[in-house]
């Protein structure tokens, strides 16, 4: 319940171009990672989708409901954000029950299973916790909200290893059992590439691409081997990256690597590895990197 | 079942190999259940999209079928189908690069026979 | 109904507020009473126009009810329409209950210290008067009582609905207009001692005026009571403007 369409949104702050004209489509129950450098507009992005910010141009819709006129999308979405917007005085255990009278869907069971899982003491204040255990909070209010759309932004700040990977495997189990449309933006890459079914990567707030995780690592590859070798390979490839070590060179390719690519790759004495999804978007969004 | 990702085959055909490699070393017998895609997904932190993909990788194989209700399970005579499968494509994914390996190394053939006759 | 829920959830938080206020209150008023009861001449000693304490706490009321509140809404996806119409749901009940409260106060208090209610110095018939200040005893008539409560109720919910209004204008203020707006009463006051000196005849007519808008000639306290309904609605358009537009800041 809750296709999000977005189309041609462009939002300014000042002069500059935060959100430039941007479209994009959020098909039900799928877990996408939104990605990108700081202040690239991820955030800005998901606020714009959750009406907490107005965009200067462009319609957001829920369900196909122009976000200006129905506003009744966002009551199935719920959005995890970085900063703290809970009252600081109070309880989490009434943060859990306010939470429920406003998404009636709310899993009080589902929430108390976690915080005791996650050592969280549902007595404590808002204020009275530390930055991993504020996040742990919002991480399980959001889980247990029973929104069908879950939106995390940076879901694991503060979180030690074992919490992260707590979460990983929670989200795992409560997608699969209650199916439902994730959005993680997040920094920490690496970690989350497996859980991610499609990402989006921001860049200057643009879309600079979009695709099936696996679709998109598929088509990327690294070749290695002597300098002229890798020039005589990549000169009429689609490069994202090249790294030069004496006369050693190491280039980042994003094409098919087909028959008569292997052939040739062969022929010049290359090397050729698969690219880790991290590696590949600090390639996709350095100053000057390539598309 | 231990899954060591690494970066060179897409996760869902990891996935795909790492069960068959299981039926071969007999870890997986035949008419066994195996883990369903939920568990996999929860303990290695997979997207369940991928995990089913490898799974049904194994389905169209024949190597592995659902049992509504029950969960997965090794098909009968899929150890004997994947022997035979690996066996075709031993030549290529082994012998090739050994042969290559060798020639860097200025191996000759001979003394490539004299370590496998050691080795086995 | 979300703004319903949304109202239920601000009149509990305001709900310890309150508690601790009337306490500090009524302890007070009994601090007073034994001070002046025991003095026994307690000669010409009264007090008057307690509930602007009352008046004073809702205007701070008001100046808390924003940024924590708007921000809880915005962590739940609530619209902000929901989010006006549960202020001005909110603040009703309170303002009724804490206007019955003063004036039942109010009589309790009478009985040991005579205390005239602001209701009964601007509209106390001829009963109340500067000169005659000893002879006058707290009435009790369902006039004066009804008249008591409407008009701390009216009086109530402005001063809530201005509160509210200042503190979004300074929420969407940066630093140098937040200093004109807190500057702004002294140079309204310094403007308006200017008009008054040099056109008297102006400043008789806007005496005349705001004394018929507040019915004081006429003790008409209804008046007031429209008066302050539609400063209340004036307010509360403005807090409606401000409230389409406003963002969580950032950072």
């Amino acid at each position: 319940m809750g296709t999000i369409k977005i189309s041609n949104v462009s939002k300014k702050y000042g002069d500059a171009l935060v959100i430039d004209n941007i479209s994009l489509t959020i098909e039900e129950n799928k877990i996408y990672g939104l990605l990108g450098r700081n202040g690239a507009g991820k955030t800005t992005l998901l606020n714009i989708i959750n009406n907490r910010i107005f965009a200067d141009s462009g319609v957001v819709s829920i369900n196909d409901k122009n976000l200006l006129e129905d506003k009744k999308g966002l009551e199935n979405i719920y959005f995890m954000t970085e900063q703290s917007l809970y009252p600081q005085a109070m309880k989490i255990k009434e943060l859990f029950n306010w939470t429920s009278e406003f998404y009636p869907k709310f899993d009080m069971a589902y929430a108390l299973e976690l915080s005791r899982k996650f050592e969280l003491n549902i007595n404590k204040k808002i204020k009275e916790l530390s930055t991993g255990y504020s996040s742990i909070c919002k991480i399980i209010n959001t889980m247990a909200s029973g929104a069908d759309v879950l939106m995390f932004d940076e879901p694991v700040l503060g979180l030690d290893a074992n919490h992260r990977e707590m979460f990983y495997k929670e989200l795992m189990e409560s997608y699969i059992e209650n199916p439902k449309t994730i959005i993680l933006s997040t920094h920490i890459i690496e970690e989350v590439a497996q859980l991610l079914e499609k990402i989006i990567i921001l860049k200057d707030g643009k879309i600079i691409n979009e695709d099936n995780v696996e679709e998109l690592l598929a088509k990327c590859y690294n070749v290695s081997g002597l300098n002229k070798n890798v020039d005589e390979y990549i000169k009429d490839k689609n490069c994202i990256s090249v790294d030069e070590m004496a006369s050693f060179k190491s280039a980042v390719i994003m094409g098919q690597n087909g028959d008569e690519e292997k052939e040739k790759i062969k022929q010049l004495g290359l090397e050729v590895t698969k690219v880790e999804l991290q590696k590949l978007f600090i390639y996709l969004t350095s100053k000057g990197g390539r598309k | 079942m231990n899954l060591s990702f690494n970066n060179d085959v897409p996760i869902y055909m990891q996935i795909a190999l790492a069960i068959e490699d299981k039926v071969l070393k007999g870890i997986f017998e035949e008419e066994m259940v195996i883990p369903s895609t939920t568990e996999i997904s929860v303990k290695y932190k997979i997207n369940p999209a991928t995990v089913a993909k490898g799974f049904n990788l194994l389905v169209e194989g024949g190597i592995i079928y659902k049992k509504r209700g029950v969960g997965m399970f090794v098909v009968a005579g899929s150890r004997e189908k994947l022997m035979g499968k690996r066996k075709e494509s031993f030549y290529e994914n082994y012998i090739v690069s050994l042969i290559e390996e060798a020639k860097k190394l200025d191996i000759s053939s001979f003394d490539i026979i004299e370590m496998i006759k050691g080795g086995i | 109904m979300k703004s319903f829920k949304l109202a239920k959830y601000n009149i509990k938080s305001s709900i310890k507020s309150i508690i601790i206020y009337y306490s500090i209150f009524i302890t007070v008023l009994i601090s007073i009473s034994i001070l002046i009861v025991n003095k026994s001449s307690g000669a010409g000693v009264g007090s008057a126009g307690i509930e602007f304490s009352s008046m004073i706490f809702l205007f701070v009321i008001g100046l808390n009810s924003f940024k924590e509140n708007f921000y809880f809404t915005q962590a739940n996806n609530i619209p902000r329409i929901d989010y006006f119409k549960s202020q001005a749901i909110t603040i009703l009940p309170i303002a009724l209950g804490m206007s019955m409260l003063d004036v039942i106060i109010n009589r309790i208090y009478n009985i040991f210290v005579a205390c005239p209610t602001i209701y009964d110095m601007a509209y106390g018939g001829s009963s109340y008067s500067v000169e005659n200040v000893e002879a006058w005893t707290q009435s009790n008539s369902i006039e004066t009582l009804i008249g008591t409560v409407t008009f701390l109720f009216a009086f109530y919910i402005t001063v809530f609905a201005i509160g509210l209004l200042i503190t979004m204008i300074f929420y969407k203020c940066n630093k140098t207009m937040r200093i004109i707006v807190v500057l702004s009463p002294l140079f309204l006051q310094v403007i308006l001692a200017r008009i008054a000196y040099n056109f008297p005849n102006v400043s008789d007519k806007v005496t005349s005026f705001i004394d018929s808008l507040l019915g004081i000639s006429t003790k008409n306290s209804y008046m007031s009571v429209i008066t302050f309904i539609c400063l209340f609605i004036i307010s509360m358009c403005f807090v409606y403007m401000l409230v389409r537009r406003v963002v969580v800041k950032r950072g």
